[in-house]
């Protein structure tokens, strides 16, 4: 009973302020001598630097989930001998410094692929792959 | 997605929320919220400038952000909060609590609210004796009638503004008021409230 005491009481604080109306925080924060001009300004000031921030790890996050989702294409495109995505990759292997490390392909792991591929245009690439599976 | 028998967002889910929500409004309304809770759960007046013992808000707001984003971080319980706003003010909550109490705990401080003050023991199962612990609280802090005979309706059984005008007989603007300065307790009623002991 407590806690759903407790539960109201919080419902109705955080249903307030998500529809905008801060009123009850900023008259707590003023009767604390906070001046909320001056927490505002603090805080569209911190968030701008941290959206840009935020846009980043998202963007960064994103291409790692593509090369996740692309290696693991590749790798059981290899598992089951599927050409297209094989030579996709041979080529990849031949052009550039990769060729002495892996000769064999049905060794390669998936972090492995994920170091072949990641450079590569990985939208793309998982079109192709998902095209090549069809 | 699925965790602990829970609903989970996807990642693409948490990341279209995010840009949905993440507003210049909401980080000012997470700020204050973190300064509120600071103050009403750890009795610690922030400073913006020094921050607490080296802690800054805006830190724990941009950790619980990002969390949400890494592998294995923080989770967005969807069917438990719709809205993505409420899971973020939730886990924020969580952030600070942790982080605080770690760090109180480093020097052995006590700055829980109303450690010294005389503890109070009631049934827990008592809707009754709960609803006068809120208002004893709710007179100390110096409400009025008015405001206490609106804790029950409004706080506790959530009931309509319109609804309540007519049970209270009083205009809708008048309602608005003491809703306004009734609001502004609830953040200490309710850690007065769970700091109360109670018998099983």
């Amino acid at each position: 009973m407590k806690n759903n005491f407790i539960k109201k009481i919080d419902e109705a604080i955080i249903s307030k302020i998500i529809e905008g109306d801060s009123s009850a925080y900023d008259e707590i924060l003023k009767e604390q001598g906070y001046n909320i001009n001056e927490i505002e300004n603090y805080a569209n000031k911190n968030f701008r630097k941290h959206s840009f921030l935020l846009k980043g790890l998202i963007n960064k996050q994103k291409d790692l989930a593509l090369l996740e989702k692309a290696s693991l294409l590749l790798h059981n495109a290899i598992e089951k001998n599927i050409d297209k995505p094989i030579s996709y990759l041979r080529n990849l292997i031949a052009n550039n410094q990769f060729q002495v490390q892996y000769r064999n392909l049905d060794n390669l792991g998936i972090e492995e692929i994920k170091e072949i591929i990641k450079d590569q245009n990985l939208l793309e690439l998982l079109e192709q792959l998902e095209d090549d599976q069809k | 997605m699925v965790s602990n028998n829970r609903k989970v967002a996807s990642f693409d889910e948490i990341c279209r929320a995010i840009q949905e929500v993440y507003t210049s409004e909401f980080y000012t309304i997470l700020l204050k919220h973190a300064v509120v809770r600071l103050k009403t759960v750890f009795n610690i007046k922030y400073n913006p400038e020094k921050g607490f013992r080296g802690i800054m808000v805006e830190d724990m707001i941009n950790d619980t952000m990002e969390a949400f984003l890494k592998d294995g971080g923080r989770k967005w319980y969807i069917e438990k909060y719709p809205d993505f706003r409420k899971q973020v003010i939730s886990a924020l909550d969580s952030v600070i609590s942790n982080t605080l109490s770690t760090e109180l705990e480093k020097t052995y401080d006590t700055f829980e609210l109303l450690e010294n003050d005389s503890e109070m023991y009631f049934d827990d199962s008592d809707y009754q004796t709960l609803l006068s612990a809120c208002h004893e609280e709710l007179e100390s802090m110096g409400a009025t009638d008015d405001e206490i005979l609106l804790f029950e309706p409004y706080t506790i059984n959530g009931m309509k503004r319109n609804d309540l005008s007519e049970l209270l007989g009083i205009s809708n603007e008048e309602l608005t008021n003491i809703k306004k300065r009734l609001d502004r307790k609830l953040p200490f009623i309710k850690e007065k409230l769970k700091a109360l002991n109670y018998e099983k």
